[in-house]
């Protein structure tokens, strides 16, 4: 069924922030290297230290795209992470809806990620959409955003998902 | 358009290629003069062999089975392994600065997702210049990237932003 509005008990979670996660490594020249490796990047600012150290930034750089590749948490040892953080928004009172699909997800990049910065991020829940049914199952849009930060606090990139958590 | 003697459209500005069994890496600069609303970015296309597919969990760190497990993604009603997202991006932000150069600046992407890019396909990512304009003094160029598969069904699409140089006003 597709309910036309949402229940309070949901509704007051819209607008909470998580708490920090920060990576665990700083930003290195071998995971970049994986990464360029990965999808045949040849920009020389990511891995090319004599071109990039001319360039405008004076070193080599993180790919953009990579922002989130910074926080992801170590394999091993297990880590905590802060129960409210990231598109899936595990701890929301949703588990007849456990199935989550990213619908879309838009990225801006506002600051040039360095070698040897530490990248932490927190999560806003941005909306929840009413009950809805579309073709694949019923659930609701959650719409979120991570937001990037280096040692100095400083923004230097956001992440806005649409997920649908749904059942069949 | 011309730059160099370089039809961009047909030929990215950054490349790897290998002369004589060695590998070197070419870029130029494309410049804000130079782009028309319209033009075509260098079509890039990337086949996910099962040694991508591990590469893919070593560049994105993302180790979640879907991603590389056959059974595991069988079982969650998958055909197979599908690549996650942080690869889009990656493939996304190369084929935007294999055409700018260098000096092109990724401010944005918005990607949304179609269906599964699964081991064994073989990606392609083409592209055109939708707008072209000033803001807040940056030479802003938007762009429409669609990602299709090897049968032709469109796994994504995206619109991206992108600051290039000027060659009257700054820049490198």
């Amino acid at each position: 069924m597709t309910e036309k509005t949402l229940s309070p008990e949901l509704k007051k979670y819209i607008g909470r922030s998580s708490g920090f996660f920060e990576g665990p490594d700083e930003v290195n020249k071998a995971m970049i290297r994986h990464w360029c490796e990965m999808v045949e990047d040849a920009n020389p600012l990511y891995t090319d230290e004599k071109y990039a150290k001319s360039s405008e930034y004076g070193g080599i750089v993180s790919p953009p795209t990579m922002q989130s590749t910074w926080v992801y948490p170590r394999w091993w040892p297990p880590v905590e992470m802060p129960p409210d953080i990231g598109p899936a928004q595990l701890d929301l009172p949703l588990e007849d809806v456990p199935i989550p699909a990213v619908i879309s997800l838009t990225e801006e990049y506002l600051l040039p990620i360095r070698l040897g910065d530490r990248i932490h991020y927190m999560t806003k829940l941005d909306s929840i959409s009413p009950l809805k049914k579309t073709r694949v199952g019923e659930g609701y849009f959650i719409t979120t955003t991570n937001y990037y930060f280096n040692q100095r606090d400083e923004l230097v990139g956001t992440s806005q998902y649409v997920l649908f958590r749904y059942r069949l | 358009m011309f730059y160099s003697g370089i039809d961009y459209r047909q030929e990215p500005l950054l490349t790897a290629q290998k002369d004589r069994g060695v590998w070197s890496v070419s870029y130029k600069t494309i410049y804000w003069e130079d782009v028309v609303e319209g033009d075509s970015l260098p079509k890039v296309s990337l086949e996910l062999t099962r040694d991508r597919i591990v590469m893919i969990v070593c560049g994105t760190r993302d180790i979640f089975p879907l991603h590389h497990d056959i059974d595991f993604a069988r079982a969650s009603g998958y055909e197979a392994p599908a690549a996650p997202i942080a690869f889009l991006q990656g493939l996304l932000g190369r084929c935007l600065t294999d055409w700018t150069g260098p000096t092109g600046k990724i401010r944005k992407i918005a990607l949304s997702l179609n269906s599964p890019n699964y081991q064994g396909d073989t990606i392609g990512v083409t592209g055109k210049v939708t707008k072209k304009y000033m803001d807040a003094g940056n030479h802003n160029i938007d762009c429409e990237l669609v990602m299709t598969k090897q049968d032709g069904t469109v796994s994504a699409r995206a619109q991206a932003t992108v600051i290039i140089p000027s060659r009257t006003s700054g820049g490198l």
